[in-house]
Parts: C-alpha cells; sequence; structure tokens
C-alpha cells in the first residue's frame, strides 16, 4: 500500500491579505527565484525530444481559459467585445463568417493548432470561437499530442490519453530528481483516487481554512528533503507576492473584479502548487480533486477566501470536471 | 402526380425537384417529414434553401445513394479523430465551387441533416484555411473583416507570437 506524506504550507495569513489586493497583473516576474534556487528547468527542445513527442503550445489567454472557465463560457477579461454592426446585410449568407458557430467551430476542428493560432488573429468572432473548450479537446484528439504551456517557466502538461500519463510522469520525476522512482499503475484509476480522497478527509480539514495541503503519495525515496527545498522557494514566492501586496494596497477596491478574481484564484492556489509542481504534475491534479470535492459540500472554503461560493464552486467545479474529461 | 417511389422538394424560389424517396431520405430532416406525413403526393417544401443549391444537394444525394462508400469499417478505428486528407475524388470535385456556393452548401447541409455532405464540406473550408500562411492572407481570402483595433491585435499579435516562432 502507498503511504502518504503531508506537506503543509501554513498560508492562512498571506492568503487573507492577498485576498483584498491585485495580485501580479503584470509581475510574474516577481517570482523570480535566486539562481542557485532556480527551478530546475528543460527547455522545450530537450523536452519534446525527451518525451519522443512534440509539444503543442498554446497562447496564454486560450490556457488559463481552459484551466478555470466554464464550458462554453469565455472568460471576460479574454474575450473581445465585437463592435457593433450598423449596417446589416442580413440576406447575405456567403461570408465565412455568416455561418453559425457550432459550425464554424467544427470546421476548426479539422485545423492543425498553428492555423487555429493564425485564425483567432483575423477578427473577434475568430479569436473569440477559438477559445473554446471543446475546439481544443478536438485539436488534443486529432494530434495525439501533450498541451503544453511554457509562458510561466513552469510547465503544465494535459494528455488526452490516459495511459501516457504513467510512463511519463515516471520518466519525468526521474529524470529531475535523478532518483529511482515507482508509481502504481492505477494511479488514477479511478477506485484508488476515490479511496484516496475518501480516506484523507479528516486531513483535508485545513483545506477549509485555505490553507494549502499538498498530499503527496511517497513514490520518492526521500521526500522531505526534497520538499524542503520547494517550500523554501514557496515561501519567497509568498514574501514577494505580500511585499507586492501592501504597495499596492490603495488601489483595492478598483480590483474586486471577476477578472480579477480568477486571477487570485490561480495565483493563491495554483501558482504556489504550481511552483512546487512542475516535477509533480500529479499534484497539481491531485490538489485539484481534492479541492473540488471538499468544495462540493462546503461553503467555507470560499467565505475562507472573502469569495463569493457561487462564483468558485463553479470554477472548481469545472475544472475538476476538465480534468475528469481529460483523464477517464 | 409524382410517379411511384418518388417525392416532390419544392425550394424557396418555388423550383420544384423529383427525387425517389428513398435518395431524399439521407437528409435526416426530410425523412422526419416523410414519416409525419402520410399523403405522399404532397410536395415538401425546402424554405431555407435556394433552387440552385438545393440542386448540387440532390446531385451529391443521389452520387452517395448509388456509390455507397465502403470505408465504413476502417472508419471506426479512428472514431474521434477529425482529418481533412480523407475526401473523395468525387467529393473533392463536387465541393471546388466558388465560396459562396460552398458556405450555402453548409447551411442547407446542415438545414437537412446530411452528415456526410455538411463532413465533407467543413472539411474543404479546413483546408481552405490551411493553405493560408498569415491572418492577412486568411482575411484576404474569405474577405474577413479586421475588427480589432489596433491595440488589440497588438495584443493578441504578441501573445500569439511565441506559438508561432519556433516551427
Amino acid at each position: 500500500m502507498t503511504t502518504n506524506t503531508i506537506f503543509e504550507v501554513n498560508s492562512q495569513d498571506e492568503i487573507s491579505k492577498q485576498e483584498k489586493t491585485p495580485l501580479l497583473t503584470s509581475s510574474d516576474d516577481s517570482f523570480d527565484i535566486t539562481e542557485t534556487d532556480r527551478i530546475k528547468e528543460l527547455n522545450l527542445n530537450e523536452y519534446e525530444t525527451f518525451l519522443g513527442k512534440t509539444c503543442l503550445k498554446i497562447p496564454l489567454s486560450i490556457f488559463n481559459h481552459l484551466l478555470v472557465g466554464e464550458i462554453g463560457e469565455i472568460p471576460p477579461k479574454t474575450r473581445y467585445h465585437p463592435r457593433k454592426k450598423k449596417s446589416k446585410s442580413s440576406t447575405n449568407n456567403t461570408n465565412l463568417l455568416n455561418l453559425p458557430d457550432q459550425i464554424l467551430i467544427n470546421i476548426f476542428e479539422y485545423l492543425p493548432p498553428l492555423k487555429i493560432i493564425i485564425l483567432r488573429q483575423t477578427c473577434i468572432k475568430c479569436s473569440n470561437l477559438s477559445q473554446d473548450r471543446q475546439l481544443w479537446r478536438q485539436v488534443c484528439i486529432n494530434n495525439n499530442q501533450l498541451f503544453i504551456w511554457k509562458e510561466l517557466r513552469i510547465k503544465i502538461v494535459f494528455f488526452n490519453e490516459q495511459n501516457i500519463i504513467y510512463g511519463f510522469q515516471n520518466d519525468l520525476v526521474e529524470k529531475i530528481t535523478g532518483k529511482k522512482i515507482k508509481i502504481r499503475k492505477n494511479m488514477y484509476n479511478r477506485t484508488f483516487r476515490n479511496k484516496l480522497l475518501d480516506t484523507k478527509t479528516s486531513e483535508l480539514e485545513p483545506l477549509t481554512n485555505a490553507n494549502i495541503r499538498i498530499s503527496y503519495i511517497e513514490t520518492l525515496k526521500n521526500p522531505e528533503k526534497h520538499f524542503k527545498l520547494k517550500y523554501k522557494k514557496l515561501q519567497h514566492a509568498k514574501q514577494q507576492i505580500q511585499n507586492l501586496a501592501e504597495q499596492n494596497d490603495e488601489q483595492d477596491l478598483k480590483f474586486q473584479k471577476q477578472s480579477m478574481f480568477r486571477k487570485r484564484v490561480i495565483k493563491t492556489l495554483w501558482y504556489p502548487v504550481l511552483l512546487l509542481s512542475y516535477s509533480y504534475i500529479l499534484f497539481t491534479i491531485l490538489i485539484n480533486l481534492t479541492v473540488s470535492k471538499k468544495l462540493q459540500n462546503t461553503n467555507k472554503f470560499w467565505s475562507g477566501l472573502g469569495l463569493r461560493p457561487a462564483i468558485k464552486l463553479s470554477v472548481y467545479h469545472s475544472e475538476a470536471r476538465y480534468y475528469v474529461n481529460f483523464f477517464e | 402526380m409524382t410517379e411511384l417511389g418518388k417525392i416532390k422538394l419544392v425550394s424557396s424560389d418555388s423550383q420544384e425537384f423529383e427525387v425517389d424517396r428513398e435518395v431524399a431520405a439521407m437528409s435526416q430532416t426530410i425523412k422526419n417529414l416523410l414519416e409525419a406525413i402520410e399523403d405522399e403526393n404532397t410536395a415538401i417544401p425546402i424554405e431555407n434553401v435556394k433552387g440552385e443549391i438545393l440542386e448540387r444537394v440532390i446531385h451529391y444525394c443521389e452520387h452517395h445513394y448509388n456509390h455507397p462508400s465502403p470505408k465504413n469499417l476502417t472508419e471506426n478505428e479512428n472514431e474521434y479523430e477529425r482529418r481533412t486528407d480523407d475526401i473523395e475524388p468525387w467529393d473533392q470535385t463536387f465541393c471546388n465551387v466558388e465560396q459562396p456556393i460552398l458556405f450555402e452548401l453548409i447551411l442547407a447541409a446542415n438545414y437537412l441533416d446530411i452528415k456526410p455532405l455538411l463532413d465533407v464540406c467543413c472539411k474543404t473550408v479546413a483546408n481552405l484555411i490551411k493553405e493560408c500562411r498569415s491572418p492577412e492572407e486568411i482575411r484576404k481570402r474569405f474577405k474577413i473583416k479586421n475588427d480589432f483595433t489596433k491595440e488589440e491585435e497588438e495584443e493578441i499579435r504578441k501573445e500569439n507570437a511565441w506559438c508561432l516562432d519556433e516551427k
């Protein structure tokens, strides 16, 4: 059986400060970690050679949407608002863009990803349509490729095939940590995961206090040591966030908007996790599943963050659904 | 009076077409209608489709009724994968038409619910898009108006640039 090591970040105080503040609008650099502390990173080419596969690169706005958006909904932040047209030529059906959206998406689904990225630069309608979740899912299936996003130096990888992640996870963690590891084949097996979630209910309790708790299925031989290093980086990043938060204190009220909220969720919850989890993609997923499961039952978590539960719930719900879509 | 086993379709501009019942039933919409209508001699109005387009659609249906495609077996292997390089030669010629006609064919296929025709048209459009290498080319080809503001255009260009540079 697997044993579980718990790594906890007591971030309640910091988060309660962050929530009032516009976080990191343009300052992803503040996560810069000193040279010695740098997260080990593979460049894309190495990475592709290593995987023996091409990686699919997608723009940040789409990615964010795929990550936190509702199905079928485009977050206001990344959506371009169409101009109002005065002259309507309603009888003229001969333009590509006059086709119904569903058909257009249907057409786009046949395109290779690069063409979609070109296409989305042509006009507002294409740009908005190109963020369709279903579309990217299909693209993923067509190309049998990985989603990879490398803008924040941390790479997140999505898979469209369940079995890839097993092999990959082993190998990547091995490569990065230099340690031989063993991951259970059925890590993503539904029963196994449910069991995991069920047995840890009591340990999930801190979540309601907006703590970030990372449950780690012991696969590394010396996880504590590894975590200590990561923990430092996390603290460093948190400190940076906090400093920034204090600087921008005055502008608070302007930013109580949904788009900021989305960013906040990513930054407060996702980012630290991501920071830790470059080599532990597994964690990210676990966290999400854990968090979302928790959320189905309680609103405390959200009120702990000072946010309205309804919105948050939908965000995480869809996230969970997203993963389920891809991994099952 | 229509011949036995034939039905009459009427396009939006009142042109009439006589079609084999079974050919017309390739359209799910018409098939459903036929089941609902008892009187065989009723002409079926196809209100959203012009005569010119309807003629082409019927042509397509007749051809495919007489030449059923043999590749159903291979299709099942990759049911979910969308490819554009598997258009049959006859269909390629069929879809090699002016853009406006192609789009109207798509609309007609959508309205009449003829999936193979819709697919083949969508693939053709996708192929047209594939041939373009830049946003400008696409705009030119499909007469799309650039409705971004300058700032937006710059923003979106920047955002997408890194996806394009390495290939």
